[in-house]
């Protein structure tokens, strides 16, 4: 079997996903969604999945994010199987594994941004007070410190999406997926929120998976792999344009803040 | 862990607050319906069972010579006949505390002045007196040769012979303070002897020991001598029977073992307890029946229940998602909407609780009133006499109030589990599309 190429000849994969096929039903019609897709990551890049609506590239996210199971093909993540591993396991995958970010933010509307993002820690059994200085921490370090006991209705889109990277690092996960994150923000807010991203890949080693159908969102990552019809097109490589490597991006106030305890 | 999940389920009921009223309304109303008809039972059985006088009754069981036909109809050639070896038996008996032999007095004419009555006289060893649960509420509870303890009620149908000619006028007659004499007939020649024996009350006797209500306790060595008196034969100490025997059961509960025990040896037994054993077989059945009702209404309840908590599984898919994305497990999912279930039943509960005070206290006032002025009220119907009961009509213990609680918070447990399951089991990518 071809090894699935990591697009980066030297750090060791973190993500790989070996002849991926997912097929949906639909009444009696079967989509193919994915195709036979393989597809290495190497801890700490920064890739980008592009290609139209109904190209499979979000199915290819949940599938490596845990959320889903493919009809056929392997999926190893962080060492793990995924193939092998029940409900339970997976959500215990998920927990420790990867941080998700949403287009609609998907925060729980009768939680305060504070609850928000350590509701993640409820279910990790964290106690409270050390979920919440932890929640603070980082909502702090985005810039949220006046925001802890608001509810999403109280926040602006770009506040909710920061609410919700805030609620994707609360573990500490080594990949971070997000899918369409700016879809929702208007162009100046998306930015924003690439650059936290690109910056946390940079500056904190994270992997970064983003999914999205706009170039200029694309134009932070240093992989971009575009899909269509379920197959992979293209795969390739680019160098960052000046200012979006992520080491000129100010997070306030200390960058080490946003690290959590490990 | 599982109490940041109540909070979370806590939460989440804030969200529809009408629709959580509502369907913990359909709740309250189900276990009202459930309290207020079992306490109805329970007022009535013990307002019943107070009509059967003291608590000493219900442990006192009447055991006769069994006269009754065998089941084919014929008679049984010997009649097995109360003996001091009879007495023996009895006590074998586990859960007996006592066996008081008694003797009745050939013949009851009593005259106290111009009045004359009956009363069954017992004579009975004045030894066995403390074990017959009788208390007086005046004089003492002793008996001397001569004397006797006056039933309650002993003196209630004296009448005056002369005066009342064809028309029967019962007369009340104290016959602790009036002086009376017994009036026996010996038949052993052509024309009846008669004499008139002096009787000295030695105390009156408390009411509600229902069997000595309407008797003279009197010694049985004065009955013995008077019965010989009056057959004129001297009695056969060998083949001595006595003519009934009262045993007390050591408590209420094996007052039915001990009679059906009793009469497993043959004899013919009876006695306020049994008859309250059957009682309690008939509210138990009510008490079944009319808790029956109130659960219909309990699981309409649970329909509703499970219709909303559906609902809020339809509403919040995208939310169960999201919190599987972020590492809730399905159990954590399943725990969180069944608490919210369950709280839903429980508040529901806790209304029903409240509201079946309330009720209960308004019927019981109503009840009251009504005794007070029988011309006010309208519930003349009721197999009870108000002023009776202690506590009232409706009576909630503190075990229905607990019950009610349990069933309501399990009503909506069990309403909520299939949607709860569903929801657990949803793929989180599923949940997530879902629109």
């Amino acid at each position: 079997m071809i090894e699935p190429s990591t697009g980066n000849g030297s750090a060791p994969a973190i993500i790989v996903g070996r002849d991926l096929h997912k097929i949906f039903t639909l009444g009696d019609q079967q989509v193919h969604a994915l195709n036979g897709v393989n597809i290495a990551v190497p801890q700490g890049q920064f890739i980008a999945i592009m290609g139209p609506s109904g190209s499979g590239k979000s199915t290819l996210l949940y599938l490596l994010g845990g959320l889903d199971r493919p009809t056929m093909g392997d999926i190893l993540v962080a060492g793990r199987y995924l193939n092998t591993l029940g409900s339970e396991g997976l959500a215990d995958f998920r927990r420790a594994t990867v941080g998700f970010i949403f287009q609609a933010f998907h925060l729980v509307p009768t939680l305060t941004a504070l609850e928000n993002v350590a509701l993640p820690g409820v279910f990790a059994g964290i106690p409270r007070d050390l979920r919440e200085q932890r929640a603070i921490r980082l909502l702090a370090a985005l810039g949220m410190a006046d925001r802890l006991d608001h509810r999403p209705s109280q926040l602006s889109g770009g506040q909710q999406q920061r609410v919700a990277v805030a609620r994707a690092l609360f573990n500490d996960p080594p990949i971070i997926m997000a899918d369409e994150p700016t879809g929702a923000l208007d162009s100046k807010t998306g930015q924003t929120v690439m650059k936290l991203l690109r910056w946390l890949c940079t500056r904190q080693g994270k992997t970064v998976l983003v999914v999205t159908h706009d170039s200029s969102v694309a134009g932070y990552a240093e992989r971009v792999v575009n899909l269509m019809d379920g197959v992979i097109t293209q795969d390739y490589r680019r160098r960052l344009k000046q200012g979006r490597s992520g080491n000129g991006i100010h997070l306030p106030p200390a960058e080490k803040e946003v690290m959590p305890d490990a | 862990m599982f109490y940041e999940l109540a909070m979370l389920a806590i939460n989440n009921l804030g969200r529809a607050r009408a629709r959580l009223l509502m369907t913990s309304g359909g709740v309250l109303v189900g276990t009202t319906a459930v309290i207020i008809l079992i306490a109805l039972t329970i007022g009535l059985q013990e307002s019943a069972e107070s009509g059967f006088g003291s608590s000493a009754a219900l442990t006192e069981i009447q055991v006769y010579p069994n006269y009754a036909p065998n089941p084919d109809g014929s008679f049984p050639e010997t009649v097995p006949e109360l003996t001091a070896e009879t007495v023996r038996q009895l006590w074998q008996i586990p859960g007996v505390a006592a066996v008081i032999p008694m003797v009745n007095l050939q013949g009851g004419e009593m005259l106290a002045g111009e009045y004359t009555g009956y009363t069954q006289i017992l004579g009975v060893d004045p030894t066995l007196l403390p074990y017959m649960g009788l208390q007086v509420t005046k004089g003492q509870l002793t008996l001397e040769r001569g004397q006797a303890l006056i039933g309650a009620h002993a003196g209630d149908y004296f009448n005056n012979p002369k005066t009342s000619g064809d028309t029967y006028q019962p007369v009340q007659v104290d016959l602790f303070e009036t002086p009376f004499k017994v009036k026996l007939y010996q038949y052993t020649s052509a024309t009846p002897t008669e004499r008139r024996v002096d009787i000295t009350p030695a105390g009156l006797l408390q009411e509600g020991t229902s069997m000595y209500d309407y008797a003279l306790i009197v010694p049985l060595e004065d009955v013995i001598r008077l019965n010989e008196w009056i057959t004129g034969q001297e009695i056969d100490t060998k083949n001595f029977r006595y003519d009934q025997i009262v045993v007390r059961a050591t408590d209420r509960e094996v007052t039915l073992d001990v009679s059906t025990a009793i009469r497993e040896l043959g004899y013919s037994a009876g006695g306020m307890g049994d008859f309250l054993n059957q009682i309690n077989s008939f509210f138990g059945t009510m008490r079944l029946m009319l808790g029956g009702v109130g659960g219909v209404a309990l699981l309409v309840a649970a329909f509703g229940v499970a219709n909303t908590m559906t609902m809020a599984i339809l509403e919040r898919t995208k939310e169960i998602g999201l919190m599987k994305a972020i590492g809730a497990s399905d159990r954590d999912i399943l725990t969180v909407f069944l608490i919210e279930a369950g709280l839903v039943g429980l508040a529901g509960g806790l209304a029903g609780v409240g509201l079946s005070m309330l009720l209960r206290d308004a019927i019981n006032q109503a009840v009251m009133n009504s005794a007070i002025d029988p011309a006010a009220g309208g519930i003349m119907f009721l197999p009870i006499n108000p002023g009776q009961m202690g506590s009232g009509l409706i009576i909630i213990p503190p075990e229905l109030s607990l019950f009610a609680l349990t069933l309501a918070t399990l009503v909506g447990l069990g309403a909520g589990l299939y949607p709860s399951l569903r929801a657990a089991r949803l793929p989180p990518v599923i949940a997530l599309k879902m629109e």
